[in-house]
């Protein structure tokens, strides 16, 4: 099992009164709201969280991609991620994901292919490239994608950075989106033909599964909504790449989850409630304006969507609103309690799921300094090093830095 | 209501590419060209018919034509138009554009002055002024009670109920939904994110005879538009704004935006 330290980095001062006096937490929150005094405590306390996370044995930090909102404030993970591309290096086994770069935002997208190779080398080889689609309001709202170029402008710009990492000499590229009389990345990824990819998604959708398959990439469903709201998609999941012919390794997939770790269950609440509720109530509070435009999922995906009532993540949404502390655990949503509980509810959750990578959100809405330290501490000590075992036995790791698949972590450091 | 024919268009030399134009009527040939939503053989076509030979193109990748992916660009899209008239023989005719079909009659009438003979712009979008922004009504489209409130006065009026009309059938309705949600997307690829691709560079060279029509109410496009269509087209003869009418005038004031569209079509063959 792998562990994966995410942190979306959300702007945890929003005014109490956030979700009914604004429309949208994305696309139209007025930057007003926004602190750079405070933002500049932000940006360096998240940044201890990675560094701690790291020196706790976790087996990777994950950085990702939002724009013009106040949940997720790293309009360019790449830059988070060369802050502690050094404490990777440094470090026993951490891997550097990228979870990622939406490939249809850069232009030229060879952008990518350099800024990747750039962390990858200085890494020496421990990155994962994580390429997502990116959602409909980062992509069609804030920069401005036509929806229905998007995906062709996504998957062009992923031929184009394929090939520039893995070709020797310089070439021509004359695409739809992108016309280049001369590619030639410089520098080249340490890992070849190239690191490790990743596709992150929110759709759960065959065309992405495929994509996957075809081109041996691992997929992580990326959904706020928790292990149960998960479970159908991870299964069709499964069935899709037993239909395909392909492995059933739990480390082809990724998934993450809202966990909070206290003494006791008791605690747990005292402690977390507010801050999951401010999560849920503002970090999620995205108008429907801007939720999905026309065109951002193919004619496919839009009738599966009408027929499914438990389809998209505004699904998820209805079906989270209005539930108390226990009732979000109960029905999945968030993983917490005591360390016991939190194995517990855990193990099961991976093992029904099948995955070998969990994206660990421990930092949550609102959430002080003081205490997101104490719940990276609290799940470090007690609860991964119980669980890091689960598949190792049975499997082995896939899409995953060469030098670091088989090394075995040591405990944890104080 | 009669019933349009459907007639499938083939592109001498794109043979991946195929149109689809509803015809309906006998008489001087006119164009209409749908909006954002798609195209729905509305009360205001049925009544044309009765004088014109109507042609109503489905706009590419709507109505089950085929390789809109094809038509990458707006260039391509206003060659595609004329590949399409020329299918039809249609030489020069007048052509009536709604929202986003007017934008693209407009441009139409810009790009070869002489395929346009005579101009309606019904809503039409296209122009872009910065005081007076039109609405983005693509972040209306998850909530059909504020698209419908932005697009006429009364959205429970008969004239709205055209508009939301969906078939009984579970799985044709399922179809129209679904196309109602592409032809958004098809048509937003050349309006996202600002419906400005360069028409006011352009709008200098239409020589056609254009005639103006919109809802003084309109939520979607502002009614100043109007006038800065009339300011920019220097043959723009009438700007026509009906005060109980939003963004669908042909619907919400049906005989006057039928009328006014007759009258201003015979003002000039009565010239001729």
């Amino acid at each position: 099992m792998k562990f994966i330290y995410q942190n979306l980095m959300p702007y945890r001062e929003l005014p109490k009164d956030f979700n009914e006096k604004y429309e949208s937490v994305f696309i139209s929150v007025p930057n007003s709201l926004y602190d750079p005094e405070k933002g500049h405590e932000m940006y360096n306390d998240y940044i201890d969280q990675y560094e701690r996370a790291i020196d706790l044995g976790f087996d990777a930090v994950s950085v990702n991609e939002h724009h013009s909102n106040a949940y997720g404030l790293m309009p360019s993970p790449n830059i988070i991620a060369g802050t502690i591309a050094r404490k990777v290096r440094e470090s026993d086994n951490a891997a550097l994901v990228i979870m990622g770069n939406s490939l249809a935002l850069y232009n030229p997208p060879i952008r990518v292919a350099e800024e990747m190779a750039m962390l990858d080398v200085i890494t020496g080889g421990r990155l994962i490239a994580g390429f997502p689609v990116g959602t409909s309001m980062d992509t069609n709202y804030a920069y401005g994608v036509a929806p229905s170029e998007l995906r062709p402008r996504y998957y062009e710009a992923h031929d184009l950075i394929k090939k520039a990492w893995n070709e020797r000499e310089p070439f021509s590229f004359n695409g739809k989106f992108n016309q280049l009389r001369y590619v030639n990345v410089w520098p080249r990824p340490v890992q070849q033909p190239n690191p490790p990819v990743w596709i992150p998604g929110g759709g759960a959708s065959v065309e992405t599964w495929d994509f996957c398959a075809k081109n041996d990439y691992q997929y992580s469903y990326l959904s706020f909504y928790g292990h149960a709201f998960a479970q159908d998609k991870l299964d069709n999941f499964w069935k899709r790449r037993e239909e395909l012919g392909m492995d059933q390794n739990p480390y082809r997939a990724g998934f993450v989850q809202i966990i909070c770790v206290s003494e006791t269950d008791e605690k747990a609440q005292q402690e977390y409630e507010e801050h999951i509720n401010y999560f849920f109530e503002n970090s999620l509070h995205v108008s429907p304006k801007y939720a999905e435009a026309p065109g951002y999922r193919t004619a496919k995906s839009v009738a599966r969507g009408m027929q499914s009532q438990y389809g998209s993540e505004s699904a998820g949404s209805q079906l989270r609103k209005g539930l108390n502390w226990q009732q979000l655990i109960e029905k999945g949503f968030i993983i917490a309690g005591s360390p016991s509980s939190v194995r517990e509810q855990l193990e099961a959750a991976v093992r029904k799921l099948r995955v070998g990578n969990l994206l660990v959100m421990l930092n949550h809405g609102s959430m002080p300094q003081e205490l997101a330290m104490k719940n990276i501490e609290l799940f470090s000590k007690e609860v991964m090093p119980q669980l890091r075992h689960i598949w190792d036995d049975e499997w082995d790791v896939k899409n995953w830095p060469e030098k670091l698949k088989n090394k075995k972590t040591e405990p944890a450091k104080n | 209501m009669s019933k349009p024919i459907e007639k499938e268009l083939s592109i001498p030399g794109r043979p991946n590419v195929t149109g689809k134009v509803l015809i309906a009527g006998e008489g001087e040939p006119l164009v209409f060209l749908h909006g954002a939503g798609g195209l729905v053989w509305d009360p205001y076509l049925e009544k044309l018919s009765e004088h014109y030979k109507v042609y109503a193109p489905y706009h590419p990748g709507t109505g089950g034509t085929i390789g809109s992916e094809e038509i990458r660009d707006w260039w391509d899209l206003v060659l595609y138009y004329y590949d399409l008239f020329d299918e039809l023989k249609l030489d020069t005719v007048n052509v009536i554009g709604h929202s986003f079909g007017g934008m693209v009659a407009a441009e139409l009438a810009a790009t070869d002055p002489k395929r346009v003979n005579q101009l309606v712009l019904l809503s039409a979008t296209g122009l872009w002024m910065e005081d007076v922004p039109s609405t983005d009504v693509f972040t209306l489209t998850n909530t059909p009670d504020a698209l419908f409130a932005a697009m006429f006065v009364d959205p429970e009026s008969s004239a709205a109920q055209v508009m939301k009309e969906l078939p009984e059938d579970p799985d044709e309705q399922l179809k129209a939904l679904v196309e109602n949600r592409m032809s958004l997307a098809e048509t937003s690829k050349y309006m996202w994110p600002i419906p400005d691709k360069g028409l006011s560079r352009r709008i200098h060279r239409i020589q056609a005879e254009t005639c103006i029509i919109w809802g003084e109410k309109d939520g979607l496009i502002p009614v100043d538009y109007a006038y800065e269509f009339k300011r920019l087209i220097k043959n723009a003869k009438q700007v026509n704004v009906f005060e109980n009418a939003s963004h669908f005038p042909q619907l919400e004031e049906l005989d006057k935006t039928v009328k006014t569209t007759r009258d201003f079509l015979a003002s000039k063959s009565a010239v001729k």
